[in-house]
Order: C-alpha cells, then sequence, then structure tokens
C-alpha cells in the first residue's frame, strides 16, 4: 500500500513535468490573461542564441509562462504574499506616506510609484529634446509641438518636490514659444484627480484636461464639454497586477460627440477605436484601459473626410484617451507608437518620409517621462 | 543549470530520468549519464565546456602516464589544473595586487573550483598510489562532470567514486528515498534561502534607516541564506545520486549546532574541509611540527580556503578569521572551552559565525568596515521607514525564525516513509513549483566558486 502510495506520488510529479514540457513545445499559451501580456513561448534555437545564453534564458521565461496552471499559481502566491503584507501596509501607512510595495507603492488610496530623480533622466530628456528640434528645424512647413504628461514619477507625493523634468526638457528645446506645455501635477490632489488609483494613466478627468490643453496649444475649437459615464468598481488597473486585495475603483469615460471618421490600422480599416460603446452598454467584460480606449498600435489614421489641417500624434498609450476627439478638429490625424512602429510596419520610423506622405501640419509629442525618456530617446529610425 | 530552475525541473529531469532507467545496461546508463551531464554545463556554461572538458582529457592522459612512472605527467596535469584555475579566477586579483589592471576580462567557469579540486585529489591520490587511473576517458569524464555534483559539489575523491562508475544497484527506497532528499533540497533553496535572502539584500542594499538591529538581522539572514541555499544545493546533489544509484558524500551536518569553531568546520563544507585536510593540511605537517610552523599552516591552509571562494580580499580575510579563531581554540582556549556552559558556547560560536558570513556577503571594503562597525557600535534602526521600503518583506521575516528552526536536527523523517509523508512530499513539490514559477529572485551563492 505505501509502496504503492510512493509511487503515485513519484509519477504525477514526473507527469506534471512532462505536462509542462509537453505544453510549452506544443500547444503553447498565446496571452496569460492574469498578467495582462502576450505569452512567453519557446524559443527558436539558434547557435549564436545558445552561447550568449539568450535561448537559455528565453526558455525559462516560456516555461514559467507555459507550465499547466502557471497564472493560478502566480495569483496564489500573490493572494499569500499580499495578504501578509496587507496589514503591515496599513499600519505603516495610517499617517500618509510611501509603503513599498515589491515595484509599487501604496500611498493612500492609491497605488503610485517613487519620483525619478531629474539626475537619472536629465541625459534622455535632452536626446528627446534634441531630436524634436532636430526635426522641426528640417521642416520648416511644419508645426512642432510638446505636451508633457507629469505624473507621480515627477513628483514627491509626501513633501510635493518635483523633479524638475518637464523644466529639463523644455529647457533643451528649440520651438518657438508656447510650443511646449505640460499637463501640470503640483500636489498629492491633484494626482488623485487626475490618475487612476490602480493604473499609471490618467483617468477620465486627466484626459479631459489634457484634451481641452492640448486644443489650446494647437489652437484648435475643442468639442464641447462631454458627459461622463462611469461604471463603479470596476477596474482594477495594472499596478494592481499581483497586488492582491486591492478593490476595484470606477472607471469613466468622456462621451465625446466626436464625428464620423474613418479608423486605419497596419492591417487595413477596423470599424472603431476602442471599445468606449460596448463599455458604455455594459457588454464589456473585460474593462481595461486599452480595451475601453483602444490598444497600442503602431501607426493609426482617423480620416474625417473633412478638409483641413492634417495632424500627426506621436506618443504612447496616454494618447489612446484622447486622439478620438483629438482627430475630430482635424482633416487627417496619424497617430505614431516608436514602441512597435517597426516591428507592426516592418520598416524604422523616418519622421521626413512620414511628413511628406501624410502631408502633416503639425506634429505633437506627448506622453511623460517614460516616452521623453525612454522610449523616444532610444527609437531607432530618423 | 541550477537545480532550482524550470528548464531543469521541465526540460531536462524528465527525458534524463526516463531515458536513464529505460535500459538497464551499464554502458547505456553512463552514456546517458555523461550525455546528460555535458548538456547540463553546456546549458548553463556553454562556452566552457571545451576547457572542461580538455582539462578532464589532459588529467586522465597524464593520470595512466603517472602510473607509468612517466615523471613530466603529475606536475603537467597539477599545472595545468592550477595554471587554469588562476589564469581563469585569481589573474585579475593577483594583477591588482602589483597595481596592474587586466585590458580584457575572462570569464569564470562554473563549477571550476570543484571540478579542479576533484581533478587535483585524483592526481595527487595517484601520484600517493591509493588509487589505480582510470582507463575508460568516459568513466573519468563522468566522474569529473557527473552533473549532480558538477557545479558546487559535494567534492567527490576517484576512490570512493570509481566503484559506482561501474554497475550501480538501485533499488526502489533509494530512488524514493533520493525523491524526498531533492524535493528536501529544493524547499530548503526555494521556500527559505531565496525568502530569507530578500530580507539581507534589501538591509545591505539601504544604507538610510538602518542601525545596529536591522544589522544583525541582515547578518542572521545571510547566515541563514548560505546555509539553506548550499546545503539545499547539497542535498538536490545527494538526492539526484540516488535517484541514478549514486551515493554523494554527505556536506552539511547540522552546522549551526556546534559549539565551537573547529565543531563548525567539521559540520560545514565538509568534503572541501577534508579535501584542505588531506592535500594541504596535513602534507604542511599539520600539527606535529613546532608551535610556530603550526601557527603558519593553519594560517596557509585558512587563507587558502578564502581564497578558494572567491578571489577577493574579504574572502582571505574571512578565512584568517577562521584561521585565528581556530588557533584561539587550540592554542588559547584549549581544553577550557568544555568547561563553559554550553548555551554560552553555542551563543559564542554562532555569533562568530554570523560575522564571519557578513565578512563574506560584502566584498566591499568600505561597507564590510561600516556594516562591522554598525553591528558593534549601537546606532537606532528607524524600522518603520525601513519596512515602509518595501512591505513585501513581511513574508520573508515569517521565514526567519522557521529557518532557525530547521537549522536544528528537531525533526527526524523516518526512514519507513508512511503514506502522509508521500503526500506530503507531493505538497512540498508543488508548493516549491508555485515559489519557483512567482518568485524571479533566485541566485545560488555557490554558483561562482
Amino acid at each position: 500500500m505505501n509502496r504503492r502510495i510512493q509511487i503515485c506520488a513519484a509519477a504525477l510529479c514526473l507527469l506534471f513535468l512532462l505536462a509542462g514540457l509537453a505544453r510549452a513545445l506544443l500547444s503553447p499559451e498565446t496571452e496569460i490573461a492574469y498578467e495582462n501580456r502576450p505569452a512567453r513561448r519557446w524559443p527558436a534555437f539558434s547557435a549564436l542564441a545558445f552561447l550568449r545564453g539568450d535561448y537559455q534564458a528565453a526558455a525559462e521565461d516560456a516555461l514559467a509562462d507555459q507550465i499547466p496552471e502557471a497564472s493560478r499559481m502566480k495569483k496564489l502566491y500573490n493572494i499569500y504574499d499580499t495578504s501578509l503584507a496587507l496589514p503591515l501596509i496599513r499600519f505603516l501607512g495610517r499617517d500618509g506616506g510611501y509603503v513599498g510595495f515589491r515595484d509599487i507603492c501604496f500611498f493612500h488610496d492609491m497605488l503610485v510609484v517613487r519620483p525619478i530623480p531629474l539626475a537619472e533622466k536629465a541625459a534622455a530628456l535632452e536626446e528627446s529634446a534634441r531630436k524634436i528640434s532636430a526635426w522641426a528645424a528640417v521642416s520648416p512647413g511644419t508645426d512642432f509641438y510638446v505636451y508633457y504628461i507629469e505624473t507621480d514619477r515627477d513628483l514627491n507625493l509626501e513633501t510635493g518636490e518635483k523633479s524638475g523634468l518637464f523644466d529639463c526638457l523644455a529647457a533643451a528645446l528649440s520651438l518657438p514659444a508656447g510650443h511646449a506645455e505640460r499637463l501640470r501635477v503640483d500636489s498629492f490632489d491633484d494626482y488623485r484627480r487626475d490618475f487612476f488609483k490602480t493604473d499609471h494613466h490618467w483617468n477620465a478627468a486627466g484626459s479631459y484636461r489634457g484634451y481641452a490643453e492640448l486644443c489650446a496649444l494647437l489652437k484648435v475649437e475643442p468639442l464641447p464639454q462631454p458627459d461622463r459615464y462611469t461604471v463603479p468598481a470596476c477596474y482594477r488597473g495594472t499596478r494592481a497586477a499581483g497586488v492582491e486585495g486591492v478593490p476595484a475603483e470606477d472607471f469613466a469615460v468622456n462621451l465625446y460627440d466626436c464625428p464620423d471618421m474613418t479608423v486605419t490600422i497596419p492591417a487595413g480599416q477596423i470599424p472603431d477605436y476602442g471599445m468606449q460603446a460596448l463599455f458604455v452598454s455594459g457588454e464589456l467584460e473585460n474593462v481595461s484601459y486599452g480595451s475601453v480606449f483602444g490598444v497600442d498600435c503602431g501607426e493609426l489614421v482617423f480620416d474625417t473626410g473633412t478638409p483641413g489641417k492634417n495632424l500627426l500624434v506621436m506618443g504612447d498609450s496616454y494618447d489612446n484617451a484622447i486622439v478620438k476627439p483629438l482627430a475630430a478638429s482635424f482633416a487627417k490625424t496619424c497617430c505614431v507608437d516608436l514602441r512597435s512602429y517597426a516591428s507592426e510596419l516592418g520598416r524604422p520610423f523616418v519622421m521626413a518620409e512620414f511628413l511628406r506622405e501624410h502631408d502633416i501640419d503639425a506634429v505633437l509629442f506627448v506622453g511623460g517621462i517614460d516616452y521623453f525618456g525612454a522610449t523616444l530617446p532610444t527609437a531607432e529610425g530618423g | 543549470m541550477l537545480f532550482s530552475s524550470l528548464s531543469f525541473l521541465f526540460l531536462f529531469l524528465p527525458p534524463v530520468l526516463i531515458l536513464y532507467h529505460i535500459h538497464p545496461s551499464p554502458r547505456w546508463r553512463n552514456g546517458v549519464l555523461l550525455v546528460s551531464s555535458l548538456l547540463f554545463y553546456a546549458w548553463g556554461a556553454p562556452k566552457a565546456l571545451p576547457l572542461l572538458v580538455g582539462t578532464a582529457a589532459l588529467v586522465w592522459l597524464c593520470g595512466l602516464g603517472t602510473e607509468k612512472g612517466r615523471r613530466f605527467c603529475f606536475p603537467l596535469a597539477v599545472g595545468f589544473v592550477l595554471g587554469s584555475l588562476m589564469l581563469f579566477k585569481y589573474l585579475g586579483f593577483f594583477a591588482g595586487i602589483f597595481g596592474a589592471r587586466l585590458g580584457f576580462s575572462l570569464l569564470l567557469p562554473a563549477g571550476i573550483s570543484f571540478y579542479s579540486f576533484q581533478l587535483l585529489a585524483y592526481s595527487l591520490d595517484l601520484r600517493r598510489g591509493t588509487i589505480r587511473a582510470e582507463r575508460s576517458f568516459f568513466r573519468f569524464l563522468l566522474y569529473v562532470a557527473f552533473f549532480p555534483q558538477l557545479l558546487q559539489g559535494p567534492i567527490l575523491r576517484y576512490g570512493k567514486t570509481a566503484p559506482m562508475l561501474g554497475a550501480r544497484a538501485l533499488t526502489w527506497d533509494g530512488a524514493f528515498y533520493g525523491m524526498r532528499r531533492f524535493l528536501t533540497g529544493l524547499a530548503k533553496k526555494l521556500l527559505i534561502a531565496d525568502q530569507v535572502a530578500v530580507l539581507a539584500a534589501s538591509i545591505y542594499g539601504s544604507s538610510r534607516y538602518v542601525g545596529t538591529g536591522a544589522l544583525w538581522l541582515a547578518a542572521l539572514c545571510y547566515t541563514l541564506q548560505i546555509y539553506f541555499d548550499f546545503s539545499g544545493y547539497s542535498d538536490m546533489a545527494i538526492g539526484l545520486g540516488q535517484l541514478f544509484g549514486f551515493s554523494l558524500p554527505e556536506n552539511f551536518n547540522y552546522p549551526y549546532t556546534a559549539l565551537s569553531i573547529t565543531e563548525f568546520w567539521r559540520r560545514w563544507h565538509i568534503t572541501l574541509s577534508l579535501w584542505f585536510r588531506d592535500y594541504v593540511y596535513i602534507p604542511l605537517g599539520g600539527n606535529r611540527v613546532s608551535r610556530a610552523r603550526f601557527v603558519l599552516n593553519i594560517l596557509t591552509v585558512w587563507a587558502l580556503t578564502g581564497l578558494w571562494h572567491g578571489a577577493s580580499w574579504n574572502f582571505v580575510f574571512w578565512g584568517l578569521y577562521y584561521g585565528v579563531l581556530l588557533l584561539a581554540e587550540k592554542l588559547v582556549l584549549g581544553k577550557r572551552l568544555e568547561r563553559v556552559p554550553r548555551l554560552l558556547r553555542w551563543l559564542v560560536t554562532f555569533t562568530l559565525v554570523n560575522v564571519g558570513w557578513v565578512m563574506f556577503r560584502l566584498t566591499d571594503a568600505g561597507q564590510l568596515a561600516a556594516v562591522l562597525r554598525g553591528m558593534f557600535v549601537y546606532a537606532p534602526t528607524d524600522w518603520r521607514a525601513l519596512l515602509a521600503l518595501d512591505a513585501s518583506v513581511v513574508s520573508r521575516l515569517l521565514m526567519v525564525p522557521l529557518a532557525l528552526w530547521l537549522s536544528f536536527p528537531v525533526q527526524r523523517v523516518p526512514e519507513k516513509a508512511g503514506p502522509l509523508l508521500s503526500l506530503g512530499y507531493l505538497a512540498l513539490f508543488g508548493l516549491c513549483v508555485l515559489f519557483l514559477v512567482s518568485a524571479s529572485f533566485t541566485p545560488f551563492i555557490y554558483f561562482n566558486f
């Protein structure tokens, strides 16, 4: 009897290990819903990658995603880890102040990150400014604008001290006066009003403020102030991933009265960008910033079919929430996300070619420190 | 490849176990073990594989020559092994001592300290005539590269391993014991060592808020980390050996129960201590020499022991620290030590070992000096601010008392495992996989030695 149980236990272990290997090699998952990202898959073998150790690292990553019940295991671990930490977090955070938990911090009722020191990003910001200024210098018929979104990375929420990241960027830009602006976040109250509690993106209030300020920057008439539609306690953003026990928050959208327009992505024309209508009708099952406002896309073109100026928006996921109403004020609005442009389009982004091809009148760079401090300065192309 | 990696558990181990047991022929089984051992090594250190195989080939050839009385063979083998160890591990360190800077950097081949010592032991034993030279290169390569012990020991002696390189008896009880031992080691590594490691790293990584209390906590965490990490690895190695019919030597025997430093080193990394005893200390004359020579012998052995652990001054000081403590025990305290109450002896020994691990952990001399000062000159710790840096340490803090408890022989798993025990190990396996999938912080401290 005892021997049989031993054999069964050993066989179960072996079967589980073999099942994990078979799954990773033969029938891999494509997406990890729990972590809101594509699943890492078994890498293609190359001798060079093997010698460098890249193949082995990629195989380890693939197994971590592909073994049976990996997501459940991660969730279980996070429940264990968070449930032990939450009482301490509440105790330490009772007087306010940052309380770290892995890579994020609890600050009052929000999940935030600590501010980035200027020294860490100054060189990257100056490189971004150099690129933008150089493009503007060789494109005399096109106006260039910068809209910098300040977030919790620009401000110490405890002391109110700012890192000066925008000032550094603005000082290094060679653009006409008034062509560089920012979404100002000067206090925790500003931040709490304009950003999600569990996500790094701006909420409906913040994105509307951004939209209105952008219209002023670009000197276009904004759409009438929209109604706001809110679904209570339906959303847990990316900062809550892995932090079990944090309650879901409200998710609101601004109901802009946008004119009809065609929307084109590299794969072809699509009916709409984002699933705001489904969200409002209550039919959207998985509420996320990307699913509601539109997923990140290397190139996106809105065409209102009306005469007017053409706009190029260079940014990242922050602009997903505002490009559609913004496009209402232009004949054609192109959006380029440098993080995926080259891989989706099969060629690097070249500003001069793009401006010529789409007859662009104005270029708007919009984003926060992740964009101006990482994406833009390191992007390939010219 | 680390034993506590998903690649090892899912990609490597199941096919090797199946292929090994599919055919009873010793030749087939040795073939499977040799090929898998080389693949195992190549997976983690592909560029270092030619050095491993080449060194083994040279030592094997020289071994045959030594047995035939060719005088140049022994110095050639020893010179080559020590030379490659010196080149890959110590060149930069010694160049630095003489104020030179290398214009290049060499990759430290994984496990070089371990397999070099096995090869040296083989050459020295042949020279002494205590073993016969291995005729088959493939069996010799298997002795050197056998994957359970290749990267972090235990350091094998050829004389004891040779009989197992032929036919091996494999029983179900032995295999099940191997499985249990492997899982015990895996759990030690993943559930304890990696957890307390986060605490130690977090305290040593933050200079602000840290006072005497936090520094002692960090020292304790690292003390527990290194024991559960390294003894966990040894358990896994011994367990894997059992799964393939090998009986590998024990490397640890509850070292933190030691009542003196001498006893600690009889219980810690036993195969390394025995290696230095047999191949350095005794050839230097051991204790049958003058008092001055004895002191010199001890300090030489312990400076070398320190240097074996890493090419850095802190390791040398760590080795000499133990040399001095052992001399103090042997020459000053002597039998008087036994009259001290056991609890006090344990406390003093454990504290001294903790301090030793701090010297081992901190390679930066400035930080080491500051930490040692901080441990002995009181400064308050801002616990609130320290914990607020990362509250996820709380789950790790819970592991500290558990790890301390498990450092003592408080639980004995019965040899005759009941059904509940099997289910317990099954649950432990699930828990290990859960932690492995979920956590990413999993360095093996002894990997680079």
